[in-house]
């Protein structure tokens, strides 16, 4: 089950006629946001976030303190509004399922459990010292302590591998279903409703909210700490821990993901390039074009520079050999690790963002360059306007290289076509402005035998408009652009929070960017503006058919550490023709919430069927089926998948009752 | 084109000018070539032709459809990218990866059956647990976000289902292909697909396998042949460019000469069933997106199948006048399923006559 939550980004609604673009022009500005949406309180929704693959590579890689990167080969998810990390559209297909089990046991397999157990089982006993290791892997992995609930599960599976197989492969496969457990799989942000009826981050949401913000991660030792102790309940807490999230190296991990997510750079190192025209663009290349933009924009981020800086940028990062592609003079400074020193770009034809080659690989065709792609990436990813597709029955093919014509005279069509000047005048005499740079995004001085004509202009997004000579002007234009700050915002807002379009989240993206005059926001502007949005502390339920429980992760206190020589876990009464255990899992005055657990120790395949007698009245029920008889006798039955059970067999299922 | 079919023409039923309904462009006729359009109150569902006959026949097998690709996924999912559905807009992912594939199908192979059943335990006494954990959160959500734990179950019990043992399927070599998402791994991916499929049917691992190669605007270049532009470069050369269209006839063919190699290893192999062999016993649809990729119209689609057992083969048939849901209502009905429209009901009711 795959959902879309919202639709896709764009600033201006574009009136679209039969086809083309007609409606698009508009005389003012971006729009201001609708005052009605921007008025209310902008809690966001409750949402189950599954882990994308890179955020699940970097929290197993720092749970158990190795190198991870199965997730790398994880089916790929589904792109919603340009981004790959929408909540609702992340989901656990049964093909994950599998991929999540066989990584899971591939990585406790290869665990180092010295790194992982808090203590010795032969000086403390093997139960007391496995209840400690499932409480402290738990509380990392689930980045919650475990409940009471929640360390019997986890204990009980240890015990069944461990009375076979001894102490460590019953802590192997504790690590191997918690990698797998919905607890860790998903990041909850659910929070705990409070007296105004919203749902309020807990702490411990709060600071994996926090840690993926900032580190596309597991939330570290401090961080977990400080939830402990409440330290991130105000403004003031929260503030101080992401300035140290921020100021850390592994910052620059979501930060690099973002921008290859707005830009779609993570197509970089697979488009097709025709290797006989560009013979140059090897695999080494790419990797490196890959590396400086990395390295300006984490640069920048951390100098606290602005869009309009990055957009502008006169230097960049290169190895010697990527300068040397380039054509530029290599830099004179200490090489980094992977050999990329800082080269001034004063005096070269290269300059910005939008001038790197990894831009501009990524945005063109394989033998050429092209100014539809590049017109398209400032259109729809740098000012957030979405255009339609072609029309079918319009032959939409590039025109044929000609070598009597200059590129930009081959799409002279677009231009004198009414079907598709419409859209194509939104489009081209932006990618014109590009034309200097070739299919591979190295400066050249003709295109073929013809001389570069790079001007162009940009209309239909009026705060922007203007007319330019060359991508250094264009860029320019675009640095100076609200329309251009917002955008960026909301796309950060957007990848932030794993939703599209949201309205709430709109309006403060919005708000954030306005606050700044055009060109002077941070480029880490929208994700410190992030703490103080309602949407990262306040969650608002679906009235009709949200559950009145309590928050997940109540502390666990454990008084006394079980002993060895304890019984463990015999069934408590019987009714009906089955076993079954009541545990509830939460309790609050006016109800409570309870699992079912129900064993078949009869010899015989049985049809189950439990009778009791509960406290209160049932309100819901899953894996199970209930009903109520004339005397009050409480009746459970199975759903279709676990009505019956083989000798020897569980199934658990639940409830939550009034009082 | 279909010159590398010549030996199978006798086994062949040939669809042209089929018109797809209401659907044109890429993305479009992605959406549309196997769904008809259905919404969730369609017959369908909005279900894709694959994910229909396998909610209609699979229930007793290990996996009830297995989806492969050949590079199908660089782009994320999308409906660029995909051509299976589970419902309206809910896209069923392709395996890219034949070596995982191939670790599905048969299990990682080690130690003896001692070791491979307590593995098998410990792995049920997991999923036990998971499915508790799935089942208690829903208890703490409501709304939207309870359907995704409703689909993280099911996707435990399908988990669970697959990792029975697989009694008959005896494991090959695994495949060889490392990098599966290199666009010169192409035919080798393409190959290893290819025999999985197979061999997933031949052992009665599933009665219904997609293979989707590449996908609509495709960026694989076919190096393999020797060109340097794009599969969707080569599909808009306009006809002044003789070279350029004889290299895009050349990928097609080489797309036909697989289909060919699939034909032969079904014919190779014993149904596991019945009688005859497994090409005897199943039906192969080869469906494409777009009829005119210059023009981005789904109008003239030309589709190949097999008779299965359940048409009479050896045919060339005038589809114009049909819609693709005709076709899928005919595939359904000959399966035993009781429908007469398939997605968007205005799409056509009934089967396709002359099929």
């Amino acid at each position: 089950m795959r959902r879309a939550v919202g639709l896709s980004l764009r600033l201006l609604t574009l009136t679209l006629g039969l086809w083309g673009c007609d409606g698009a022009r508009r005389d003012k500005g971006a729009p201001e946001p609708e005052d009605e949406t921007c008025l209310s309180p902008a809690p966001g929704p409750r949402l189950l976030r599954r882990l994308t693959h890179a955020e699940y590579d970097r929290s197993v890689t720092d749970l158990l303190g190795q190198e991870s990167s199965r997730g790398q080969g994880f089916a790929a998810d589904d792109v919603v509004g340009g981004l790959m990390n929408n909540a609702g559209a992340l989901d656990v297909s049964s093909l994950l399922a599998d991929q999540v089990r066989a990584a899971a046991e591939a990585a406790a397999g290869e665990a180092d459990l010295s790194l992982l157990l808090p203590c010795d089982p032969d000086e403390v006993g093997k139960t007391a010292c496995a209840t400690l290791f499932i409480e402290d892997f738990g509380l990392r992995a689930f980045r919650r302590p475990l409940t009471e609930d929640d360390l019997q599960r986890y204990l009980t599976l240890w015990e069944s591998v461990a009375r076979e197989d001894g102490f460590d492969a019953g802590a192997r496969w504790v690590i191997t279903a918690m990698l797998q457990s919905p607890h860790f799989l998903y990041r909850m942000e659910l929070g705990a409703k409070g007296g105004d009826g919203l749902y309020h981050l807990t702490g411990w949401e709060r600071a994996t909210a926090l840690s993926y913000l900032f580190w596309g991660t597991t939330p570290d030792d401090e961080l977990l700490e400080a939830a402990a102790s409440g330290a991130l309940d105000d403004d003031e807490g929260l503030r101080a821990q992401a300035a140290r999230l921020a100021a850390d190296p592994r910052a620059e991990e979501v930060i690099a993901a973002f921008f290859e997510d707005w830009l779609d750079l993570d197509r970089l190192a697979i488009v097709s390039r025709d290797t006989t025209e560009y013979p140059e663009l090897t695999t080494t290349v790419r990797e490196e074009l890959a590396g400086e933009t990395r390295r300006l924009v984490n640069d920048l981020a951390a100098s606290g520079a602005t869009l309009s800086d990055l957009l502008l940028a006169r230097h960049s990062f290169m190895t010697d050999s990527l300068a040397s592609y380039y054509g530029v003079s290599p830099g004179t400074g200490e090489a980094d690790a992977e050999g990329f020193r800082r080269v001034s770009l004063d005096g070269v034809q290269y300059g910005g963002l939008l001038s790197q080659g990894s831009v501009l690989t990524t945005w063109a065709l394989s033998a050429s360059s092209s100014p539809v792609h590049r017109g398209l990436l400032v259109r729809e990813h740098l000012l957030c306007q979405d255009l339609p597709p072609p029309p079918s029955n319009l032959n939409t093919s590039p025109p044929p290289v000609d070598p009597t014509l200059s590129t930009r005279e081959r799409y002279a069509t677009h231009a004198t076509e009414p079907v598709c000047q419409s859209c194509h005048r939104l489009i081209d005499p932006i990618g014109f402005g590009f034309e200097a740079y070739d299919g591979i995004g190295r400066w050249r001085e003709r295109d073929g035998e013809h001389p570069i004509d790079a001007t162009g202009w940009i209309e239909g997004s009026a705060s922007t408009d203007g007319e330019f000579d060359g991508l250094m002007e264009l860029s320019a234009l675009l640095a100076a652009s609200p329309d251009v700050q917002r955008c960026y915002s909301r796309v950060w807002f957007s990848f932030a929070a794993g939703l599209a379009d949201a309205e709430n989240l709109t309006c403060d993206a919005d708000a954030v960017a306005d606050a700044y005059a055009p060109g002077s926001m941070p480029l880490t502007g929208p994700q410190t503006a992030l703490l103080a949005s309602e949407h990262l502390s306040l969650r608002a339920g679906e009235a009709a058919t949200e559950l009145d429980t309590p928050a997940l992760g109540e502390r666990l206190s454990l008084d006394e550490l079980p002993e060895d020589t304890g019984e463990w876990g015999e069934p408590s009464s019987s009714e009906g023709n089955v076993d079954f255990e009541i545990n509830i899992t939460s309790d609050w005055s006016a109800g409570y919430c309870a699992d079912l657990i129900v064993t078949n120790n009869s010899d015989l395949r049985v049809t189950w069927e439990v009778r009791t007698r509960l406290s209160g009245v049932p309100y819901t029920v899953w894996s199970s089926k209930y009903s109520e008889e004339a005397d009050g006798t409480d009746v459970f039955v199975g759903e279709s998948w676990n009505n019956t059970l083989d000798p020897g067999a569980s199934t658990q299922g639940g409830f939550c009752a009034n009082r | 084109m279909l010159e590398p079919l010549t030996d199978w023409r006798d086994q062949l039923i040939l669809l042209d000018r089929l018109d797809f309904f209401d659907a044109d462009n890429h993305e479009g006729g992605m959406a549309a070539m196997l769904t008809g359009n259905g919404d969730a109150g369609s017959t369908t569902k909005g279900a894709s032709l694959d994910q229909v006959i396998a909610g209609a026949i699979g229930g007793g097998y290990r996996f009830p459809s297995i989806e492969l690709g050949v590079q199908t996924s660089a782009w994320g999912g999308s409906s660029q990218t995909r051509m299976s559905y589970s419902g309206p807009g809910s896209y069923v992912t392709p395996d890219d990866d034949p070596l995982n594939v191939y670790t599905r199908l048969y299990g990682d192979v080690l130690g003896d059956a001692e070791a491979a059943a307590l593995r098998l335990a410990r792995q049920q006494s997991v999923l036990d647990l998971l499915m508790g954990e799935v089942s208690a959160l829903q208890g703490v959500i409501g709304g939207e976000e309870r359907i995704k734990l409703d689909a993280h179950l099911e996707s435990l019990r399908a988990l669970e289902r697959s990792l029975s043992p697989s009694d008959g399927c005896e494991a090959p070599l695994p495949p060889s292909v490392t990098s599966s998402q290199d666009n010169d791994s192409f035919p080798d991916v393409t190959s290893a697909q290819i025999k999985l499929a197979v061999a997933a049917l031949a052992c009665g691992a599933s009665p219904v396998v997609s293979l989707q190669m590449s996908h609509t605007v495709s960026p694989a270049v076919f190096t393999w042949l020797g060109m340097a532009d794009s599969h969707h470069s080569l599909s808009h050369i306009d006809d002044s460019n003789q070279a350029g269209v004889d290299e895009f006839i050349e990928c097609e063919r080489w797309f036909a000469e697989q289909v060919g190699e699939a034909l032969g290893q079904l014919a190779a192999l014993p149904d596991p069933d019945g009688d005859g062999t497994l090409l005897d016993t199943t039906l192969v649809l080869w469906a494409k997106e777009l009829g005119d990729g210059r023009l981005h119209t789904c109008e003239s689609v030309p589709w190949v199948m097999t008779g299965g057992g359940l048409f009479t083969p050896g045919r060339w048939l005038d589809a114009s006048g049909y819609s693709q849901h005709q076709v899928l209502v005919s595939i359904c009905q000959a399966f035993g399923l009781d429908l007469d429209t398939f997605g968007d009901p205005s799409g056509g009711a009934g089967p396709m006559g002359v099929l």
